[in-house]
């Protein structure tokens, strides 16, 4: 026993350290205004900051070196970390902060790791909000003995075991899981983000014997990584959050013949304070002590001599020196802190206090978590709302469900703050705060408080707003509102920004450089054929290399494929030609850009590039090899509708032959050119048009091109000949569209009725075939 | 990266035997205190050995001139240990072990003979006025602590032999034996009986933490015929039972019994049935504490309610109050005899054992 201590050490030399990294940052708004002040790491829970409870957990696991990356507020969790002795040599284990005022997601902070090579070995990932008893020992071993035999394994995801509408389980983090059976592999991995529709891929059934398919499990977002994983992240920039990453192994199994492992825990306690609900539910988890040893009254350092708990029936914790007044009554899972005094009459049940406040007469709190210093008015009502240090509540205020109240605010006296309202002494959208988020900047900032909402004595400003703030708030407190769909590479932030950036006029110099070097990488992958994948990458890392948000790279790309097209264009002098390329990016700017949008684009900018490389050729067999390879990749890749490939296809088709006959400057030699171009294409044609809808989406693009371009319509007839000749389209669809005219957006009622003259001749031949079949057959 | 290397040095100084031992003696009491936060260390034997060795480290490797000075840095210590686990009492036991030692040979090098002084009844009323103030430095204290604390660790070692040593004596052939969860020292106990005797044991597996099923297993290992019953069926198997044998986690200044839950239980049905309760417990047990409310900071323990209601339960949880006690408490006129390191004794007898370990100021550390 004597020499146990200085054996550990030995042992722990010549072993691998066990390392773990904390990401003390949220990355999100979920706690607006609070996170303006301090960083969610250090905002307490039953009176102790949720940092805490992290570090603990993995000292317990026998971490022996913890990293945490702090980034916004990085200095006050260095020094709270000095204070506590975290730092020291007497802690634990040995803890290090990573400070990085720039990084945007966790994928950022773990390329920062990467950077600075600090991982040696297996290393343990946790964000800093997480409260847990997982004994990770077990797991870690497991970990390793994978990787022994197999390098493959990357990542060990746990997850804790919970019915659904459980109630600490957080809907962000919602999750569906799809394992193998035998080992746990991770199969599919997918948010269900409020869908009531799940969609599996059909190989995942067909590959596999036995699958467990899985609803009923708590994302705790602690995750056993090889030390590849910080490698990886910096190898595909695009990786913001651990999802991303997920999802990316998942995608690129093959590739690069990566897996993710799954562990599921069924006794252990784990859960992440990410959103106000589930800071209430995690609060509460730890008060009946699911947490334990991780409970108030259990000291979890030295350091902890001042709130010292003692437990008492019901799950009340009351601290040193609280003053009780006659006829107040504690009634269940209540903490109260050292040196908080309590009014008579007051009624107190699900709550938190903190240290040395005040509570005046006939209050009633009921799930509110006050944190230290506050004062409270007598006659106060109090529910579900969580109000931070040092505020004063005069007397007679009603607060409804899900109100925040942001540090040192002041309220009242006779207010009743509706439901939702958060207050806080930084007016809302301060520009260039230092803080993990950026709020909208161009709304007019409040300079005067409203004595009417927030009482005559009120000091600070009410935080409300446009239609994205009020949805948070509503997300906030679980009335949970359609969540924006983030299952794209759009990540929270740029959310946030989204509708603030149409109306931008002047973007900063950021924003000018890259669209520049956007432009750049477009032409040149135009004029050297340049795949798609290496030019996504290449835009991808100028948005990174910029901070360029989501929404700013949209705009960028459609006005660089409106300028990569204006500059062939005229290079090639045919003004014609640059309105087609125009049109369709018209249309986009109109429509409320989205991911699909871009897609489309994006597809439309590789049918063009290659249109345009062909017709630079000036042959139109080679513009089909350069078609086809990407034609069908793409498709999939960006998911389009069989009708749009079709359109898409038919109009290319035509598009390249008229280039032709443009440069010969004549209509008839259009024909010319078309003539031989159709034949190589027909296979083409019909490996697409192959039912009667579709036939109807040719005749549709037939129309919509012949339509704008009026002076070739005579072509028509040779074109629909030739089709119908070669089985494309059948006489049926050919008369029903000849017979209804569907309105159409692109092309005006005239042009289409010209373009139906022009078929005219065809038609009649088309008519009197038939009657002659028919009278052949009598 | 300067940082993290840096930070590796200063571990490595600090283990250093030139940085000095008192660093190092903090650091070792750090991680017990830590161990005993998490509940990482097994068994109150364990605890008990490991706060000896470092009060033996304290005595050996502070600076302190008087014995006075020395009671005042184990009782410093002391006190931190407790706090780290007020409910161990075990840890608290020890302290008072130490200082009353540390009493025993300042007043032995001062030629007084304490002990002699003890025996009396009347001299014992007023020991509690102590003139003594230990402010004396005495040559030669140090060693004679030292050796004192290791007799006291050689004793702890031998204890749960002395304890099962007396198996024969208690438990004769064909007799049914009851117990209820699992304690090291009962286990050994009956293994200790099973090689000379053929007896039954039936074992209450004691929920919520089914400890018993554990026993039952290690005892179906050595042969002895073991039944294992669910805690409900205590009461319809007493009949049958010649005696109910078990451990406990603290013997109560009063006779009484802090055990595991379940105890309590056992014991009223003991009584019921007139079945006699033996209680297996070393010394080192023996507390000072009593026990005054059921709601007593630091006697019971609630640990987290998973074993009693899954978490995974869903929407039940958040509407249901779950306490998951450790212990129980046993009245001490349901037990019948003590089974110590020393000897069987009878609950009335524990407060005459009390003031023999323990020195009277040292009740309240």
């Amino acid at each position: 026993m004597a020499g146990r201590g200085r054996k550990k050490a030995d042992i722990m030399e010549q072993e691998d350290v066990l390392q773990a990294v904390i990401i003390a940052d949220s990355f999100d708004v979920r706690f607006a205004p609070i996170t303006k002040d301090i960083p969610r790491a250090l905002m307490p829970v039953a009176n102790r900051p949720l940092l805490e409870y992290t570090l603990h957990f993995l000292v317990a696991a026998g971490i022996q070196e913890i990293f945490v990356f702090c980034c916004a507020h990085a200095n006050k969790i260095i020094k709270y970390l000095n204070d506590t002795g975290w730092t020291s040599d007497k802690a634990p284990c040995q803890v290090t902060t990573q400070v990085s005022e720039d990084s945007l997601s966790p994928g950022d902070a773990l390329r920062l790791i990467y950077d600075r090579s600090l991982i040696r070995t297996d290393f343990v990932l946790v964000m800093g909000d997480l409260v847990s008893t997982i004994n990770l020992q077990p797991i870690i071993q497991q970990h390793k003995q994978r990787r022994l035999k197999d390098k493959v394994t990357v990542m060990t995801m746990l997850f804790r075991e919970a019915a659904p509408r459980h109630h600490t389980r957080s809907s962000d983090d919602d999750v569906v899981l799809v394992t193998e059976r035998d080992t746990n592999r991770v199969l599919h991995y997918q948010m269900v983000e409020g869908q009531s529709k799940l969609d599996l891929p059909l190989d995942l059934f067909s590959d596999q014997s036995d699958l467990d398919i899985r609803y009923n499990l708590l994302d705790c977002h602690v995750s056993v990584c090889s030390p590849q994983v910080p490698q990886l992240f910096a190898d595909n920039f695009d990786y913001q959050t651990r999802n991303d990453f997920v999802r990316g192994i998942l995608v690129h199994e093959e590739i690069m013949g990566n897996q993710v492992q799954a562990h599921v825990v069924t006794d252990e306690y784990a859960a992440r304070v990410s959103s106000p609900p589930m800071y209430d539910a995690v609060s509460k988890d730890i008060l009946q002590r699911w947490t334990y040893p991780l409970v108030p009254d259990n000291r979890l350092s030295s350091q902890e001599q001042e709130g010292f708990y003692t437990l008492r029936r019901h799950h009340v914790y009351r601290g040193r020196d609280v003053f009780l007044d006659h006829d107040s009554v504690l009634e269940e899972n209540v903490v109260i802190g050292p040196g908080t005094r309590i009014g008579s009459h007051t009624t107190i049940s699900n709550s938190v206090i903190g240290q040395n406040c005040v509570i005046g007469d006939n209050v009633s709190l009921e799930g509110a978590y006050l944190w230290d210093n506050v004062t409270l008015g007598s006659s106060c009502s109090l529910t579900q709302c969580i109000v931070c240090s040092g505020v004063t509540i005069a007397d007679r205020v009603v607060v409804e469900p899900s109100c925040v109240l942001a540090l040192n605010v002041e309220v009242g006296p006779d207010v009743h703050l509706p439901a939702g309202t958060r207050v806080s002494l930084h007016p809302m959208q301060t520009p260039g705060a230092e803080d993990d988020f950026q709020e909208p900047t161009e709304t007019v900032q409040h300079q005067t408080y409203q004595p009417d909402r927030i009482g005559t004595e009120g000091k600070g400003y009410i935080w409300e707003g446009d239609d994205d703030q009020d949805s948070l708030v509503a997300a906030m407190w679980g009335l949970r509102l359609e969540q924006e769909d983030s299952s794209s590479e759009e990540s929270e932030e740029s959310s946030e920004e989204e509708d603030n950036l149409d109306e931008e006029n002047s973007p900063p110099d950021d924003i000018r450089i890259f669209y520049t070097e956007v432009l750049d990488s477009m032409q040149r992958a135009i004029e050297e054929n340049i795949n798609a994948d290496n030019l996504i990458l290449e835009i991808n890392s100028s948005k990174y290399a910029y901070n360029i948000s989501m929404q700013e790279l949209n705009v960028c790309v459609v006005r660089c494929v409106l300028e990569s097209a204006h500059l062939r264009a005229s290079l090639m002098a045919t003004a014609s030609e640059y309105l087609a390329a125009l049109k369709p990016n018209e249309r986009m700017y109109a429509y409320n850009i989205s991911m699909q949008e871009l897609n489309v684009c994006v597809v439309r900018c590789v049918l063009e590039s290659a249109h345009l490389r062909a017709s630079l050729m000036a042959t139109a067999s080679e513009y089909l090899a350069a078609l086809k390879p990407r034609k069908n990749e793409r498709m999939y890749a960006y998911n389009i509708s069989m009708q749009e490939l079709n359109v898409c296809v038919v109009r290319c088709v035509l598009e390249s032959a008229h280039l032709r006959a443009l440069l010969l400057a004549t209509a008839s030699e259009y024909l010319a050119a078309l003539k031989p171009l159709l034949q190589p294409m027909k296979g083409l044609l019909k490996n697409y048009i192959r039912n009667s809808e579709s036939q109807q989406d040719c005749l549709m693009a037939l129309e919509e091109y012949f339509g704008t371009h009026l002076n070739i319509s005579a072509v028509l007839v040779s074109v629909l000949n030739f089709l119908y000749n070669e089985d494309i389209l059948e006489e049926d669809s050919i008369l029903k569209w000849y017979r209804h005219t569907a309105p159409s957006s692109t092309v005006p009622q005239k042009a289409q009725q010209q373009v139906r003259t022009a078929a005219t001749k065809f038609i009649q031949w088309l008519q009197e075939a038939e009657e002659e079949s028919e009278e052949d057959s009598d | 990266m300067v940082s993290h290397r840096s930070g590796i040095d200063r571990r490595k100084m600090a283990a250093m035997p030139g940085d000095g031992k008192e660093s190092e003696l903090t650091e070792r009491i750090e991680t017990f205190m830590g161990q005993l936060r998490q509940r990482q260390t097994p068994g109150s034997y364990n605890v008990a050995y490991t706060t000896l060795d470092i009060l033996r480290r304290v005595v050996s490797q502070t600076r302190w001139q008087t014995a006075k000075d020395l009671m005042v840095i184990v009782k410093r210590e002391g006190k931190r240990l407790v706090s780290a686990q007020p409910s161990e009492t075990v840890v608290g036991n020890m302290i008072r072990r130490v200082l009353k030692i540390i009493r025993e040979e300042y007043a032995r090098l001062r030629g007084q003979n304490e002990e002699g002084d003890q025996e009396s009844l009347h001299k014992l009323l007023v020991a509690g006025v102590e003139d003594d103030d230990y402010s004396l430095s005495l040559h030669g204290l140090k060693p004679a602590v030292i050796e004192a604390i290791n007799e006291m660790m050689t004793e702890l070692e031998s204890s749960a032999d002395n304890i099962a040593m007396q198996a024969l004596e208690h438990i004769h052939s064909n007799e049914i034996i009851m117990t209820v969860g699992r304690s090291r020292t009962v286990e050994s106990f009956l293994k200790s009986a099973a090689r000379k005797r053929k007896f039954q044991v039936i074992v209450a597996e004691g929920g919520p933490f089914y400890q018993g099923q554990v026993l039952a297993k290690n005892l179906a290992e050595k042969g002895i015929e073991t039944v294992v019953i669910t805690d409900s069926a205590v009461f319809a198997m007493m009949s049958r039972v010649n005696k109910v044998i078990i451990g406990t986690h603290t013997v109560m200044a009063n006779g009484g019994l802090k055990a595991i839950n379940g105890s309590h239980g056992i014991a009223l049905a003991a009584k019921h049935h007139s079945v006699p309760v033996i209680v297996c417990a070393s010394l080192f047990k023996l507390s000072p504490q009593f026990l005054v409310s059921s709601d007593q900071a630091a006697f019971n323990r609630f640990v987290s309610p998973e074993e009693v209601l899954s978490f995974s339960e869903g929407d039940l949880v958040s509407k249901v109050h779950i306490p998951n006690p450790v212990f129980d408490y046993v009245p001490p006129e349901l037990v019948t005899l003590f089974i110590s390191n020393i000897g069987g004794n009878a609950p009335s007898y524990v407060y005459r054992l009390l003031s023999e370990l323990y020195h009277p100021d040292d009740h309240d550390l």
